[in-house]
C-alpha cells in the first residue's frame, strides 16, 4: 500500500513537473510569437540603410542599400534589397520570398539567379550578416523557445532550431524587452555551441511601430563587426505585390 | 579596326557623357554615369610551337588589353528607363611593319590612337506598356536564356564572341555579342512567376571569329585537295574560302524567340523556342577542280537556319541548388552539303546532310555552400555540347572528315567544378577550378584534356579588384583544349569601378 501511494505520489509529481515544463515552454513560444507579431506588425515598409563594416584594426568599408518589405502575419515576409554603393555592387539585388525562394540579381551579367537555401550560410556582401539574417521567416516557424531567465524588464529565451529547419544558427540566446517585445540583444552559437555572433539592436517607435533603427552584428570568431543604420523609414506605404518580383529585382537603382 | 575615327568617337562620347548630367538636371530625369577602368595581361609560362596560339617563349605576353567601359543608365520617367554601354579598348599589338606607321602630321599617329570601340548596349525599357505587367525593351541588347551557372545550351539568341574565346579574358570568355531589336515581356497578373517573353532581332549577326580562322579552313580544305592530287601525281593546289549564302536583310530573316517561364513545385521552369541561325560558318559546297594547270579547291560556307526547342529548370533539393537545361537542335532548312570533284574524266558530285536532325545538347549542375568559416562554395556542372560544337552526320564525316574533336567539331562532354572561399569579409577570394574535356570515352587517355585554374582575387579597397589566375592545360592534341597543352599562362586582371 505504502508502495502504491509512493507510486501515485511520484506520478503526481511527474505530472505537475511535466505540466510546469510545458507551461514554461508555452510561455517561451508565446513570447516568441509576440516578437514575430511586433516584427511583422506593419503591412509594408521601405527604408534605406548604411552598412559599415569594421575590421579588427578599425578599418571601415561602407555599403548603402535600399530595402522594401511586405509583412505577413501568417507566412514568411517578402523583402527586396538593392545596393546603391559601392560602385562595383551598385544594382546588385536580393529578393527573398516565401517557401525559401531567393533570387540574386547580378548586374555585371544582367542576370537573375535562383539561389538555394544553402546560400543562407554565406555572408551578405562581405558583412557580418549572413543571407540567413536577412531572410524573412518567422522565428516561431524555425525555433522552439524556452525562457531561461526573467527580470522586470526582459525575458531571456533560449532558441533551439527545429528539426528540418534550414536556419544556420542551431542555438541562440535572445533578450526580449517585456514592454514592447523587441530584441535588444542576441547571442548566436555554432554547431559546437561556441559563441559565433552577437547582435545589438536599437529601436524607435515610428508610425506607431517599434522599429529597429540601429543594428550592430559582431562576428566574435573573426573579431569583425557590421553596423547598420536604418533611415528614411516609412510604413504602410501601399507597396504592390509586383515590387517583389524578378522584374523589379532587375530594375536599376534610383538615386545616389 | 578604324583607328582615327575611333579616337574621334571616343572624344565625342566622352563629351556627351560629360554634358548629359547637366541636361538631365534640367529635364529632371535620373541619370547615372558609371563604368570600369581595366587592365588585363596574360603571360605564357611555357614555351611552345603554338597550338591555339602563335609560337611563343615562356615569359612572352599572350595578350595585353587596357579598357575603359562607360555605362550610362537612368530613368526618363517612372516607367521609362534606359541604359547604354560603350567600351574603349586598346589591345597591344607588339609588332609593326613600317616606320611610317609611327609617323603623323596631326601629331597622333595610328600607334598612339590604336583604339577599338565596342558599342555594347543602348536600349530603353517601357514598363507597363498598354497593360500592367507588359514591358517593351527596344534597342541594342543581350537576352540571356537558361538557368545554368556557367555554360548554357539554350542561350542562342545572341551570338557567341569566338574572337575572344582564346583570349581567356574572363570578361569576354564565351561572351555573347549584343543585337538590335525588341523584347516584349508579360508578367501574368494572376501569378507573378508566370511570364512570357518574345524577342525579335532585326537581322542576323554572325559570330566574330578568332584570328587564323579562314587560314584554318583553307588549310583543312588544302589537305583534302592533297589527298586527291597526290595519288595521281598532280602538283599541290590552291585552296580558297568563300562566304556562300548569307541570310537576307529583311523582316522575314530576323531572329525570333519566345520563352514561357513559371514556377512548378517550387522549381523555376522555362520552355523556349528559337528561330535563328547557325552563327558559325558551315560548309555548303566544296568544289575541287583538278582539270586546270593548278588544282583548286573552293569552299563555300554559309549560315543556315537553326531552330532550338529548349527546356530549363532551377531549384533546390535538400538545400542543394540544382539546374538543368536541354536544347533540342533542329538544323532547319539546311541544304544538303555538296562535294564536287572535277577531273578530266568527268565530274563526280555527292550530296549529304551535314548535321543530324535533331540533335541534343544538355547540361546539369549543382551548387552547395559548406558551413566552413564564411562559407565554402562548391559548384559543379556537366555539359554535353559546347557552343561551337555540332552533331555531324556519318555521311558528312565520311566525305569531309568533320566529326572530330576541336573548334567547330563534334559534340563533346565537359565536367566543370570549382571551389570558392572568401576571407576577411570578401577582401580576399580564392578559387580553384577544374575542367575535364572528354572527346571520346572509348580511348579515354588519348581523348581527354584537363584544365586547372587556381585564382586569387584581392579587393584592397571598395571600387577596385586585382585578380591573378593561372591556367594549365594538360591533355591530348586530339581534343579542343589539348591544343593549348604547351600554352599554360598566368593572367592579371586589375579593375577600378566608378
Amino acid at each position: 500500500m505504502k508502495r502504491k501511494e509512493k507510486t501515485i505520489l511520484s506520478l503526481v509529481i511527474l505530472s505537475v513537473f511535466l505540466a510546469a515544463t510545458q507551461a514554461n515552454a508555452m510561455e517561451g513560444e508565446e513570447v516568441l510569437a509576440r516578437v514575430d507579431a511586433v516584427l511583422s506588425a506593419p503591412t509594408d515598409g521601405t527604408s534605406t540603410a548604411t552598412m559599415t563594416l569594421v575590421d579588427k584594426s578599425g578599418k571601415t568599408k561602407e555599403r548603402r542599400l535600399q530595402m522594401w518589405t511586405r509583412y505577413y502575419k501568417d507566412k514568411d515576409d517578402w523583402s527586396l534589397v538593392k545596393f546603391v554603393t559601392p560602385a562595383e555592387v551598385r544594382d546588385l539585388g536580393f529578393l527573398s520570398l516565401a517557401d525559401d525562394k531567393m533570387y540574386l540579381y547580378l548586374p555585371a551579367f544582367d542576370r537573375v539567379r535562383r539561389i538555394a537555401s544553402h546560400a543562407r550560410k554565406e555572408s551578405f556582401a562581405g558583412s557580418d550578416l549572413s543571407n540567413d539574417d536577412l531572410s524573412t521567416g518567422k522565428y516561431t516557424d524555425h525555433f522552439t523557445a524556452k525562457i531561461t531567465e526573467e527580470t522586470d524588464q526582459e525575458y531571456v529565451l533560449e532558441l533551439t532550431r527545429k528539426p528540418g529547419s534550414n536556419r544556420i544558427y542551431p542555438k541562440s540566446v535572445v533578450w526580449v524587452n517585456k514592454e514592447n517585445f523587441t530584441i535588444p540583444r542576441m547571442k548566436m552559437f555554432d554547431k559546437g555551441e561556441k559563441l559565433w555572433k552577437t547582435f545589438e539592436g536599437e529601436y524607435e517607435q515610428i508610425q506607431g511601430y517599434w522599429t529597429m533603427t540601429n543594428v550592430t552584428m559582431t562576428d566574435v570568431k573573426k573579431d569583425h563587426r557590421t553596423v547598420m543604420k536604418m533611415e528614411d523609414i516609412q510604413f504602410d506605404v501601399g507597396l504592390e505585390d509586383k515590387i517583389f518580383t524578378q522584374r523589379y529585382l532587375k530594375r536599376k537603382t534610383k538615386g545616389d | 579596326m578604324t583607328r582615327q575615327p575611333a579616337f574621334r568617337l571616343f572624344v565625342l562620347v566622352c563629351g556627351i557623357f560629360l554634358v548629359l548630367p547637366l541636361r538631365s538636371t534640367r529635364a529632371e530625369v535620373d541619370v547615372r554615369l558609371g563604368g570600369v577602368v581595366k587592365l588585363y595581361t596574360s603571360i605564357f609560362t611555357q614555351s611552345g610551337p603554338g597550338g591555339g596560339f602563335l609560337p611563343h617563349e615562356a615569359g612572352d605576353f599572350a595578350l595585353t588589353r587596357a579598357a575603359l567601359w562607360l555605362k550610362l543608365n537612368g530613368y526618363a520617367s517612372d516607367n521609362v528607363s534606359f541604359r547604354g554601354r560603350v567600351d574603349f579598348i586598346y589591345t597591344h599589338d607588339h609588332d609593326f611593319d613600317r616606320l611610317s606607321d609611327l609617323e603623323s602630321v596631326s601629331g597622333f599617329s595610328s600607334e598612339a590612337q590604336d583604339l577599338d570601340v565596342y558599342f555594347r548596349e543602348a536600349s530603353f525599357k517601357i514598363m507597363d506598356l498598354f497593360v500592367p505587367g507588359l514591358d517593351l525593351i527596344v534597342g541594342r541588347q543581350r537576352v540571356r536564356w537558361g538557368t545554368s551557372d556557367e555554360y548554357n545550351v539554350i542561350d542562342n539568341l545572341n551570338p557567341v564572341d569566338y574572337a575572344n574565346l582564346y583570349s581567356f579574358d574572363p570578361d569576354f570568355f564565351v561572351d555573347h555579342i549584343p543585337m538590335d531589336g525588341f523584347t516584349l515581356e508579360y508578367q501574368f497578373p494572376v501569378d507573378f512567376d508566370l511570364k512570357i517573353q518574345g524577342v525579335y532581332y532585326l537581322y542576323f549577326r554572325p559570330s566574330p571569329l578568332p584570328a587564323g580562322f579562314e587560314a584554318f579552313f583553307a588549310s583543312s580544305q588544302g589537305s583534302r585537295l592533297d589527298a586527291l592530287t597526290a595519288p595521281i601525281g598532280l602538283p599541290p593546289g590552291v585552296s580558297s574560302v568563300h562566304i556562300g549564302d548569307f541570310p537576307d536583310y529583311n523582316v522575314e530573316s530576323g531572329v525570333f524567340g519566345i520563352r514561357l517561364s513559371g514556377n512548378l513545385l517550387n522549381f523555376d521552369v522555362g520552355l523556349s523556342y528559337l528561330r535563328g541561325y547557325q552563327t558559325l560558318p558551315l560548309p555548303e559546297r566544296i568544289v575541287a577542280d583538278l582539270t586546270g594547270e593548278v588544282p583548286t579547291i573552293d569552299g563555300f560556307y554559309g549560315y543556315p537556319r537553326l531552330d532550338v526547342v529548349g527546356f530549363d529548370l532551377a531549384g533546390e533539393i535538400y538545400s542543394v541548388g540544382i539546374w538543368a537545361e536541354v536544347g533540342v537542335y533542329l538544323p532547319g532548312s539546311i541544304r544538303d552539303t555538296t562535294l564536287t570533284v572535277r577531273t578530266l574524266l568527268g565530274t563526280e558530285e555527292e550530296s549529304f546532310p551535314l548535321l543530324d536532325r535533331p540533335y541534343t545538347k544538355y547540361t546539369v549542375g549543382f551548387d552547395y555552400t559548406f558551413g566552413v568559416g564564411e562559407g565554402l562554395y562548391w559548384n559543379t556542372q556537366f555539359n554535353h555540347g559546347f557552343y561551337d560544337e555540332f552533331s555531324y552526320t556519318t555521311e558528312a564525316d565520311e566525305a569531309l572528315g568533320v566529326d572530330q574533336a576541336g573548334f567547330l567539331g563534334k559534340l563533346e562532354d565537359y565536367y566543370l567544378t570549382f571551389l570558392e572561399y572568401s576571407f576577411m569579409s570578401e577582401t580576399l577570394r580564392v578559387k580553384l577550378e577544374f575542367l575535364l574535356e572528354v572527346a571520346d570515352y572509348s580511348d579515354f587517355s588519348r581523348n581527354t584534356t584537363w584544365v586547372l585554374g587556381p585564382e586569387i582575387e584581392f579587393i584592397p579597397f571598395d571600387g577596385t579588384s586585382i585578380r591573378i589566375s593561372y591556367l594549365t592545360f594538360n591533355g591530348s592534341d586530339a581534343t579542343k583544349l589539348g591544343a593549348f597543352s604547351d600554352s599554360d599562362l598566368v593572367y592579371v586582371l586589375m579593375k577600378a569601378f566608378f
